[in-house]
């Protein structure tokens, strides 16, 4: 079987600076990874590459999306295709109200699929019924996206767009970070009702608190650029006692020799 | 050397002697304050590109048209032509101007209370000499500017509200100042004046209209007081044909703990200048000035903004957003001044342009003086395409690059349409943008 993303050897660049220095993951239907590391490693690098990011430029490797070539896709095709971001800073669009921008992306998505566009009625009420699953208020459709919405608005949003968007694969980018214990389950929650056997979810997080609510097959711990070990939920729990000091010590080498454990 | 414009000047001065004729029953304080008014204009002339406040603005081409006087005929138009302009929930206080000159028939009042005072200019004069008298032209500015004393000293058409004390009029009051009845290019000259009594709470909409294919001048001045506790919600939308020229000015007056809102917007006539200026002129005095401004094809469009903090816990927000395309040009000069004495002021100013074509032009300057020491205010100006991380963000939902920027243009100008509290203005503006930005993007 074909996994849904195979990440080869990846390295990417900023500017001059490479951040990326050779990541290798693969992700397969069904499975939630947990992407965990200090600040400054690269694991956010990761999921924005992963999207497209303008800012970033992929310098070597490959990443196959349902044993495609991802890298040579815009942005928004990676998006139809059925890669989704939430994104770790959701970004702010004053004017255009989250329901018109929701429907928007909701139906180019559909169309793309070769699915019927829903009209204005149909659509919301399938709005209504994702909204109460993230605990969102229906005041929130007619607001502009984002604006003025707290920090654990807007990453409720976030998880609204995916409910909605219905992706393959979800990377979520720090989605934990910033949140009350509240908005935390109310995520987590979603993220648990959302994923099927036929969906894959990688989460970027900071904090091993997130895995206490959504349970990850595999964690893997990034350290300068690169898959510094990888292992079970089992791993959170080690990093939470010894710190990334640990995993940083123990060098580029056990990367390699854990990727078979991960395929 | 002959002076520049003077031969201009001279039709316009013309124009005055010719209609002194019919100003003859004006009462000797009115006549007076035109005397003044002209003379004033005779003495400074048209402004040139000479002059700072119109640097970026040559006013030589409206003067180049030979305007002649306003019949107030709307000859070949029809009354539903002018369906598109109304506001239905102003139907109850709609005045309808065509070439500066009061249509009755085309204007309802059936719906004003016994509260309010809405009447026609030469009415007015009748009627209410006290109010008029103690009010009109008594604001510094616009007076002194050129436009400013032609206006006065012409004008004829116009409106004037007095809201007395504790009068509240819930629904908005609608002036359309219309130009362009007859086939020959019109000069007007109207005039709004706004009393709000203490406690009174007035919602006023102007809006400025003509047809497309018949050049006229638009030279229009509103004063407006906002009395003690007041609030008075002004919006204003200049949307004139391609051929019109548009002068306008907006002064204003906010007394103690009074509340002015504006919503400026502009996005028609082949050349548009408009200034407003606001005095916070006791404590409490609070002003929210907004606008839009939208250019196309080689369009010019001028906002000059002053607010005035002359007294201490006074504050002022202002928000103008301009989207400019082909080989358009705006002028933004936003000019917020805090007075000695005006501790405790809150003042933020802010001007964004989104410039969709690399041939237009546009010239921000935001000004801030302050000569008092406790206070807090920001001002700044923002001039650029689209955000690349907006667009990426869009991107990520699957929206394609054309759809994405023309979303983002669309929400850009529509933060401020968003505002407007009529919902009619605010629905046809919406369709205005759309129309322009995004063809495809239904509100639904």
């Amino acid at each position: 079987m074909t996994a849904l993303l195979e990440i080869r050897d990846l390295h990417a660049t900023v500017e001059t600076t490479e951040i990326l220095r050779g990541v290798d993951l693969t992700v397969n239907a069904g499975e939630i990874h947990a992407i965990m590391g200090p600040n400054g490693s690269g694991k956010s690098t990761l999921a924005k590459v992963l999207a497209g990011h303008p800012a970033y430029t992929v310098t070597s490797g490959e990443v196959l999306y349902k044993g495609q070539n991802l890298l040579e896709l815009a942005p928004d095709e990676r998006a139809r295709a059925g890669i989704f971001l939430a994104f770790q800073y959701p970004v702010e669009i004053p004017g255009v109200s989250n329901a018109n921008f929701l429907r928007l992306a909701f139906n180019q998505t559909r169309e793309a699929r070769g699915l019927e566009e829903l009209d204005p009625l149909e659509f919301d009420e399938l709005l209504r019924e994702k909204m109460k699953l993230v605990e969102m208020d229906y005041a929130f459709a007619s607001r502009s996206v984002n604006q003025g919405f707290s920090g654990g608005e807007k990453k409720r949003n976030e998880i609204l767009q995916m409910a909605l968007l219905e992706p393959s694969v979800a990377v979520l980018d720090e989605t934990d970070s910033g949140l009350d214990i509240d908005a935390l389950r109310v995520v987590a929650t979603a993220v648990n009702a959302l994923a099927t056997p036929d969906n894959a979810f990688v989460m970027v997080t900071h904090y091993q608190r997130l895995l206490n609510y959504i349970e990850p097959n595999f964690v893997h711990v990034f350290a300068a650029g690169r898959i510094a070990r990888s292992g079970g939920k089992e791993l959170a729990f080690e990093l939470e006692e010894r710190g990334y000091e640990s995993v940083r010590d123990q060098g580029a080498s056990i990367a390699s020799a854990s990727e078979g454990s991960i395929g | 050397m002959k002076p520049l414009l003077a031969e201009e000047k001279d039709r316009f001065l013309a124009a005055w002697e010719a209609r002194r004729e019919q100003t003859a029953f004006e009462p000797d304080w009115l006549a007076s304050l035109r005397r003044t008014a002209i003379a004033r204009f005779d003495a400074t002339g048209f402004p040139t590109t000479r002059n700072e406040a119109w640097k970026y603005t040559d006013v030589s081409p409206i003067l180049k048209v030979p305007f002649a006087s306003a019949t107030g005929s709307i000859g070949k138009l029809s009354f539903a032509g002018f369906e598109c302009l109304r506001a239905p929930e102003a139907e109850g206080a709609c005045l309808v101007f065509v070439d500066g000159v009061f249509h009755r028939e085309l204007s309802s009042m059936s719906g004003i209370t016994d509260c309010l005072v809405v009447t026609d200019f030469a009415t007015a004069i009748a009627e209410h000499g006290d109010v008029l008298s103690r009010h009109l032209g008594s604001m510094s500015e616009p007076v002194a500017t050129p436009f400013g004393s032609l206006n006065l000293a012409m004008a004829s058409g116009g409106v004037v509200i007095i809201a007395p004390r504790n009068c509240s009029y819930v629904a908005p009051i609608h002036v359309v100042y219309f130009s362009g009845g007859s086939d020959e290019p019109v000069a007007s000259h109207p005039r709004t004046l706004v009393v709000a009594g203490e406690s009174s709470n007035l919602t006023v909409v102007e809006t400025f209209a003509s047809v497309n294919g018949v050049a006229s001048l638009t030279n229009a001045v509103a004063e407006i007081h906002v009395g003690e506790n007041a609030t008075v919600d002004h919006i204003r939308v200049q949307r004139e044909g391609r051929e019109s020229f548009h002068v306008g000015a907006t002064a204003v007056e906010v007394a103690r703990s009074g509340s002015y809102s504006s919503i400026a917007i502009s996005i028609g006539a082949s050349l548009a200048r408009h200034d407003l200026t606001v005095q916070l002129a006791d404590k409490g005095a609070d002003c929210r000035i907004d606008g839009l401004y939208l250019t196309e094809g080689s369009q010019h469009t001028d906002s000059h903004t002053r607010i005035d903090h002359l007294v201490p816990h006074c504050t002022s927000r202002q928000l103008y957003k301009g989207v400019l395309d082909g080989d358009s040009r705006a002028v933004f000069n936003g000019k917020v001044v805090v007075h000695h004495d005006a501790q405790k002021t809150e003042a933020h100013q802010t001007n964004r342009n989104l410039m969709l074509s690399p041939r237009a032009r546009v010239d921000t300057k935001p000004e801030l003086e302050i000569f008092a020491d406790d206070v807090v205010c920001s001002h700044g100006a923002t001039v650029g395409a689209l955000e690349a991380e907006e667009q990426f963000y869009l991107a990520s939902r699957g929206l394609d690059e054309a759809t994405a920027r023309a979303v983002l243009t669309y929400g850009f100008a529509e933060e401020i349409v968003q505002e407007i509290s009529v919902a009619s203005v605010r629905r046809h503006l919406d369709e205005v943008i759309l129309d322009r930005f995004h063809k495809g993007f239904s509100k639904g």
